[in-house]
């Protein structure tokens, strides 16, 4: 057993800094030091430690600290077998002692692993029973949806709404997007076809699952987010905000198998049923099930790029970011 | 105090630090410690446990925290058993100020706490001190861990030397205890 204590003078009198003063992953050692970090729960915490100095950031790649919190919080992401980062210029990054490949990718797995440190926030409101919602398009415009984890920092409760959004026809398919992004996205643009309970939401910064009473078919693929009640406030100004980490929508989506093509603004649609693509496509739908955390990496590296700026500014400690927009924001899940 | 803990009340450990302070203390308070635990059952210990890793200072302290433990865990048991849970939970709620109130000590000390807890294989403490230090970092700047987790340590070493060479002393005293010695290092290597 390596006695943290047992270092001999000499290795510590090496470390000591000018004024005599020695940071405690010196003194204690690398068991003791690891021991402590990976008492940390937020991954922003990691990141500001690994902020102090060169040798605190070498300690906390190294030990892929990030990452193994990553896997604690999102067991999910076990299935990750790889990390790629795209338009990255790898460059070795210069506090590493060894520039070597193995270097590099623990560099980019804890850079990858750290855009999770990041949440979207509301705009400031004063009164807490301000709700907050989310609009998600859906990857598919049917889907079979029976559960919806959301990850918040402190909301009272949660709703679920899915419907269509109310696009002329000769606008669908492939112009919908288009259409949406033009909109300003307030609820009367969309029709809600199904309500959800109300599900009160624990006071935790953790992922919460909420189960919907029983599996609902989305026709339209759009699910708001209802965020019912705030709860934190922010120091600076006193304002109640609400902020989400991540949400994430599981069940299945019925195309290309079924497809959906709405007749009138109102909902009514023609359901098709294309049985050739289930004999050609069988193979590949079972292959993206078995490979669905290639997709989840997907849905997941597009939300990192939306969500750039925040993750300055949380790094910076600059708090929530104020979103100029209204009381929905528009994001996609695909 | 309950039966088994009455039966050991009666034998007592003595516990020498690096700094030759000696400590005699309830053979149930000390194998709060696994270490301490081993060496009894592997029968190394003597009539005193030498720490040489464990100076007066720290060891006074970690005998408090673990002498409170065993107080508790034998008072809540005695509740548990007369159906007294409401009792139970005063002691525990006790328990946790005591252990908020243990940890509010300079970082040399905690530090050394963190050593002394994870030398002597004291998980509870461990757990404690660990997670202290853990949550000195939540939420601050990296300037601000920065200032919060270093500890000046040129007294600390000052004592080390001196605690070092009176083991050095000690070691040299007992030459014909050498087997034993070596009995016990390979005991702790075993943890």
């Amino acid at each position: 057993m390596v006695l943290g204590c047992d270092l001999g003078d000499r290795d510590r009198n090496s470390r000591v800094k000018m004024d005599g003063s020695m940071d405690f992953i010196q003194w204690v050692g690398e068991d003791m030091s690891l021991k402590i970090l990976m008492c940390l729960e937020d991954p922003s915490d990691l990141v500001r430690t690994g902020a102090v100095s060169s040798s605190w950031r070498q300690f906390v790649i190294t030990h892929g600290l990030c990452k193994k919190l990553c896997l604690r919080m999102f067991p999910e992401a076990s299935s990750f077998t790889r990390v790629i980062e795209c338009d990255h210029i790898g460059k070795s990054v210069a506090t590493g002692t060894d520039d070597s490949a193995e270097w590099t990718s623990l560099v980019t797995e804890h850079r990858v692993v750290n855009n999770r440190a990041t949440y979207w926030s509301s705009k400031g409101e004063r009164d807490p029973a301000a709700p907050e919602t989310l609009i998600y398009k859906l990857s598919s415009q049917l889907c079979l949806i029976t559960e919806v984890h959301v990850h918040p920092f402190q909301a009272k409760a949660v709703r679920f709404q899915m419907g269509h959004p109310k696009v002329p026809l000769q606008k669908y398919r492939d112009e919908v997007d288009k259409f949406l992004d033009e909109q300003d996205l307030s609820d009367d643009k969309f029709v809600w076809t199904y309500r959800s309970p109300e599900y009160p939401m624990a006071q935790e910064n953790r992922l919460q699952k909420f189960k919907l009473p029983e599996p609902v078919l989305c026709i339209g693929g759009i699910l708001k987010v209802e965020l019912l009640g705030r709860v934190q406030t922010q120091e600076m100004d006193g304002l109640y905000y609400i902020c989400i980490n991540h949400v994430a929508v599981i069940g299945r989506p019925l195309s290309p198998l079924f497809d959906v093509k709405m007749i009138d603004e109102q909902g009514k649609c023609t359901l098709t049923y294309n049985p050739k693509t289930f004999s050609l496509k069988r193979v590949e739908l079972i292959k993206e099930e078995e490979s669905s955390s290639q997709s989840h990496f997907r849905r997941f590296s597009e939300s990192i790029r939306t969500w750039e700026q925040v993750i300055i500014s949380t790094l910076r400690g600059a708090g929530p970011l104020m979103i100029d927009d209204n009381d929905s924001d528009h994001e996609y899940l695909d | 105090m309950s039966s088994s803990a009455a039966e050991n009340a009666s034998k007592k450990i003595t516990l020498r630090s690096s700094d030759g302070e000696v400590f005699e203390v309830e053979e149930a308070v000390a194998i709060e410690s696994q270490t301490i635990k081993h060496m009894i059952e592997d029968d190394c210990a003597d009539n005193v446990i030498p720490l040489p890793n464990v100076t007066g200072k720290i060891l006074s302290k970690v005998i408090e925290y673990c002498k409170r433990h065993v107080d508790a865990a034998a008072s809540a048991s005695a509740a548990k058993a007369d159906d007294k849970l409401a009792s139970a939970s005063v002691t525990d709620d006790d328990l946790k100020a005591f252990d908020a109130d243990f940890v509010k000590v300079d970082q040399a000390t905690l530090f050394d706490l963190i050593l002394a807890a994870n030398y002597l294989n004291i998980k509870g403490l461990l757990d404690l001190t660990c997670q202290t230090v853990a949550d000195m970092i939540k939420g601050k700047t990296p300037e601000e861990i920065e200032r919060h987790s270093t500890s000046r340590m040129t007294s600390l070493l000052k004592r080390k030397r001196k605690s070092e060479e009176r083991t050095n002393g000690l070691l040299s005293r007992t030459a014909t205890k050498i087997m034993k010695f070596s009995v016990l290092s390979s005991s702790i290597g075993g943890i």
